[in-house]
């Protein structure tokens, strides 16, 4: 085999020529790893953290809480006759009812943004445990015309700030608190469900939510429920409904990633072909005489693939190096799931930069596979005639 | 310059290999430019649509909250309103896996009349096409609790024809036996412009809410949208205005703007969109330059020889420059050529296969234009440096070089 | 004394267009182990087609050749590449090293290529440029050497593997006179104090002064054979 050195020496003597392909690679890539990036912030929010036996009740087929809708009815039946639902000492169900709405609110930027507006009842916080924080002002009274927000929103939204008032069709609410929420729920509106619904006017709720007994059976559940014609909901465990609401933005994003890289990868692969052509082209010589010194074909065909894959994956390094930047960034888009607004920042996994070599390396590959194959089939003697 | 074209012709030909991969590089990035600004320019359009004459009257709290359907008379009886329908969102799909489309619960008795300028009754029932086609669909639309009027892409991508039942299964307006909903279709439509969704069905309120009633599920209906076209002469702010005003203090408050407003704040959830297909369009740029300039620089090492000799000949060292020059813009403009041209060319088939991720997706003339111009400009920045450097060159430093 | 290289009948033609050129015609040639043969002849006579041939870079339309006792007609060219590692040094007239290697590195290239451990392909590599004189230019590239020297770091690179056979194809020709001497000195003295068979193409008369034998070739076949034959 060659020394690397060779590889390393070779790549500074054309270096004008390897630094454009490089940069050619590292923009595909940092294409490739920012929106992946973008991808991996937005899905984060929704990666379901702490306990997994908590169940999300919702109307058959809906497949959010924007399309769902709960009479008070089946709430009480819901919360009072499923056996799964844990019980607190003194007999209460662990069991709350939520209210959910996307509002507009205006943004700083002036734009009309859709926030969630959700009324919890006191059991909702106590099922979120932990991952819920008070950050600023107090928790709003339940009974009282009185919300909390979630951390992202008074940066982004006007008059969101503790002391402003947010009008809720026509009744007049009061910022008290800032909260801050670990997952999916934490740039939010939070207030009584039951003054929300005086409020909007709606008479049903959106989902309950409750804790299960520990060894609770999730697909009995969902089929003793599908048998059940008086309760007509559908149960979902938290974390495979989370997983669900990032389905359609999502897929776009991924599907944007994969037609980017593909026509971005084609087109930085075919710069890396004409780089290794004239790099063989001028090695002509020197591939003659290493023939002549007893190298094999297969010898001469790894290192002038290794030499493209090199380039490559420099050009990777220099890609990720651009994203970097973006980690932790802080953006929002719409959920289409929900047809919210949700905040959330750029994340570059340690996952995400593996993947982002392997895909320059692979450029590489591709791009020098050709022109190596042509230096490995070449003729000794013709070789060594080249000049 | 008979001779210059003949030189940049025969260099590009005999490195046809480098020609051909570089030529190749450009075509992909300029298909993809062009595709990439007409997401951001397809999105914009609909904030740029010509000032309509007709209004959307939503809730103020939030388009989820629906408007009592006793707020249609009122509505009516506003000066300059001409016609209102309902406009409710379904939201349901026909198979799962599948691009979503838009259904809307409509008035049928006016729908088809208010919606004559945005679009066309293409094919009725039993064939019927042209004029008569409209009154046919109308009479259908009359006699059928369940008839439906769906989109030319729709009907296509799911082989669907006027006569045939279709299942939509409701994902909002679940039946008590979670059935599937079933509509007839009656008519297919052809958008009379460009921002109007080929992928939709409208059908009637009427079925939608007596369903509904009969399953014993809501107490009383609503509906999302008020849609309400203007009189010709109406002032859009002051009819809106007024409407706003009749509900001032309830039950449900309203917010009525024009449509382009409207839909602009679809756009708007879109967020950093537009800077994303921005930073993208940059980089795609910059990375075909890099391809193109490493192109030139290896053309420009081997014309160092030629050059000298035409200097020798006694070719102006601006005259030995532009050849280079030239033979990048030919490579550029080729490129860019089969590029922008595939991108007008897919402008179908893209549009299908991104379907209702970004429905009416469009590629602008301008935006071809402007790929022409970043091309052109690709062209000259990868091709000066070398130029230069070979019209600066000695005659003698040249043939040297050529040993 | 048993025969280094043994070629019987050997033809070889190129066809260029539809013209058909006969480089060799049928030729018997023999060099016996520890020989030096000059090969001498007009431009397209056959010489460096010899030599080719007998290097395992090319082979002949018909006939035999037998080189360090392998019948290389028999052999495949994935295997006559590591034969050649092991049995044979080539020298070129434009001494053909690696431009981004040291002359060390240069000469450690065919010891790559054998199971030797790196400390031992060094000091043999060392030991190589010590015996062309050029201990001290170890570290430079090719570069920075004056055409002489270059010529001795590709000498060292063809012994370095300590093979049989070293094959020059006209040595001389890029050099001058005093640089020329010096090489075609260290190349007797391959001959003489370590047995290397040599055999050289070459169109400088002093070479053939300095062979054992000189064998004039002309159109492909061999008109003149001088010295002290077999």
């Amino acid at each position: 085999m060659l020394p690397i050195r060779y590889t390393v020496r070779n790549v500074m003597v054309r270096r004008s020529s390897a630094l454009l392909t490089m940069l050619g690679i590292a923009c595909t890539v940092a294409v490739f790893a920012g929106v992946i990036a973008l991808r991996d912030g937005f899905a984060s929010v929704y990666e379901p953290r702490g306990e997994q036996n908590i169940a999300v009740y919702l109307r058959p087929g809906a497949s959010s809480e924007g399309e769902s809708w709960i009479s008070r009815d089946i709430v009480e039946v819901v919360m009072k006759e499923r056996p799964e639902i844990a019980r607190a000492a003194d007999g209460r169900p662990l069991a709350a009812a939520e209210s959910f709405l996307a509002v507009y609110m205006e943004a700083k930027d002036g734009d009309l943004t859709n926030v969630p507006l959700r009324g919890i009842q006191p059991l909702s916080l106590e099922l979120m445990g932990d991952s819920v924080r008070l950050l600023d002002g107090r928790w709003f009274e339940f009974g009282a015309d009185e919300v909390v927000l979630g951390k992202p929103l008074p940066g982004r939204m006007k008059g969101a700030n503790i002391g402003d008032t947010i009008t809720l069709n026509l009744t007049p609410f009061k910022v008290v608190g800032v909260y801050e929420h670990d997952g999916a729920q934490g740039s939010e509106v939070w207030g009584d469900v039951e003054r929300m619904l005086d409020a909007l006017d709606r008479p049903g709720f959106q989902r309950v939510v409750a804790r299960m007994k520990d060894g609770t059976d999730i697909e009995a559940v969902k089929e003793s429920l599908a048998a059940d014609r008086r309760t007509t909901v559908e149960m979902k465990s938290e974390r495979e409904y989370l997983e669900a609401q990032t389905s359609a933005l999502g897929g776009i994003l991924q599907g944007l990633a994969f037609f980017l890289t593909l026509v971005m990868g084609s087109s930085a692969v075919l710069g890396a072909v004409n780089t290794m052509l004239a790099s063989v082209a001028s090695r002509t010589h020197e591939i003659g005489v290493l023939l002549a010194l007893g190298y094999s074909r297969l010898a001469i065909f790894v290192t002038f693939l290794f030499e493209a894959a090199f380039i490559g994956l420099i050009g990777g390094i220099a890609g990720v190096l651009l994203t970097l930047p973006f980690d932790g960034l802080g953006t929002g888009m719409t959920n289409f799931n929900t047809f919210t607004d949700v905040s959330f920042a750029f994340s570059v996994t340690p996952q995400l930069v593996g993947t982002s070599f392997v895909l320059a390396f692979a450029l590489g590959l591709l791009g020098g596979a050709l022109p190596a194959w042509r230096a490995a089939r070449m003729r000794p003697v013709e070789a060594l005639r080249a000049h | 310059m008979r001779s210059s074209r003949v030189l940049v012709r025969k260099h590009l030909l005999q490195h046809w290999v480098r020609s051909g991969l570089t030529v190749a590089a450009i075509t992909l990035a300029m298909f993809l430019l062009c595709s990439v600004i007409s997401i951001v320019t397809t999105l914009d359009r609909a904030v740029n649509s010509e000032a309509t004459q007709r209004l959307v009257v939503q809730s103020a709290v939030s388009l989820f909250v629906n408007l009592p359907l006793g707020y249609q008379e009122k509505i009516v009886a506003v000066p300059g309103v001409e016609d209102v329908t309902v406009f409710q969102w379904f939201g349901g799909y026909f198979k799962e896996d599948e691009q979503p489309f838009a259904q809307f619960a409509v008035d049928h008795e006016n729908f088809l009349h208010m919606y004559a300028k945005d679009m066309r009754v293409a094919e009725g029932p039993r064939g019927v096409t042209g004029d008569s086609a409209l009154e046919a669909v109308q009479a259908a639309m009359n006699a059928d609790r369940r008839a439906a009027i769906i989109g030319p892409d729709l009907a296509r991508e799911n082989n669907w024809k006027v006569g045939d039942t279709v299942p939509i299964i409701a994902k909002i307006f679940t039946k008590q036996d979670r059935s599937a909903w079933e509509f007839d279709i009656v008519g297919i439509y052809e958008p009379l412009k460009s921002n109007f969704d080929p992928r939709q069905m409208f059908f009637r309120f009427d079925y939608l809410r007596e369903t509904l009633e009969a399953e014993g599920m809501v107490d009383d209906m609503g509906t999302g949208v008020y849609m309400v076209n203007l009189e010709a002469t109406a002032d859009p702010g002051l009819v809106s205005q007024a409407i706003d005003g009749l509900f001032e203090n309830g039950p449900q408050r309203t917010k009525t703007a024009t449509e382009a407003v409207f839909q602009s704040f679809f756009i708007a959830m879109l967020g950093n969109v537009p800077a994303f297909m921005g930073a993208i369009g940059g980089a795609i740029v910059f990375a075909v330059l890099f391809s193109v300039v490493n192109t030139m620089l290896m053309a420009g090492r081997q014309r160092r020889g030629e050059a000298g000799i035409l200097k020798a000949l006694g070719f102006s060292n601006a005259c030995v420059a532009r050849l280079l020059l030239y033979e990048s813009l030919v490579l550029c403009l080729t490129g860019g050529a089969l590029g922008i041209g595939i991108a007008a060319l897919f402008e179908e088939p893209v549009r299908w296969a991104v379907g209702g991720a970004l429905p009416g997706y469009t590629v602008e003339p301008s935006t071809l234009l402007l790929a022409v111009g970043v091309t052109l400009v690709v062209g000259v920045v990868a091709g000066i440096g070398p130029a230069l450097g070979l019209g600066r060159l000695q005659p003698a430093d040249a043939l040297r070089s050529e040993a | 004394m048993n025969a280094m290289i043994e070629m019987q009948g050997v033809s070889k033609r190129y066809s260029r267009g539809n013209e058909t050129l006969t480089v060799l015609d049928s030729l018997d040639f023999q060099v016996d182990a520890g020989d030096f043969v000059a090969l001498m002849g007009p431009s397209g006579s056959g010489k460096s087609t010899i030599l080719n041939i007998a290097g395992g870079l090319d082979r002949p339309d018909s006939g035999r050749v037998s080189v360090a006792g392998s019948d290389l007609g028999a052999m495949s060219s994935s295997a006559l590449a590591p034969w050649r590692s092991v049995h044979i040094g080539f020298v070129f007239q434009s001494f053909n090293l690696m431009p981004v290697l040291t002359a060390l590195e240069n000469v450690m290239l065919p010891l790559l290529l054998t199971p030797l451990r790196s400390s031992e392909r060094k000091k043999q590599a060392e030991f190589a440029l010590d015996v062309v004189g050029l201990s001290d230019r170890m570290t430079h590239r090719p570069k920075q050497l004056s055409g002489g020297q270059e010529q001795r770091v590709a000498i060292a690179r063809a012994i370095a593997t300590d093979p049989d056979l070293i094959l020059a194809d006209e040595p001389t020709g890029d050099l001058d006179r005093e640089s020329a001497t010096s090489v075609m000195e260290l190349l007797q003295r391959l001959n003489k104090e370590m047995g290397k068979t040599l055999v050289v193409v070459t169109h400088d008369p002093m070479v053939g002064e300095l062979a054992q034998r000189t064998a004039h070739l002309d159109k492909g076949l061999l008109v003149d054979v001088t010295g002290e034959g077999p």
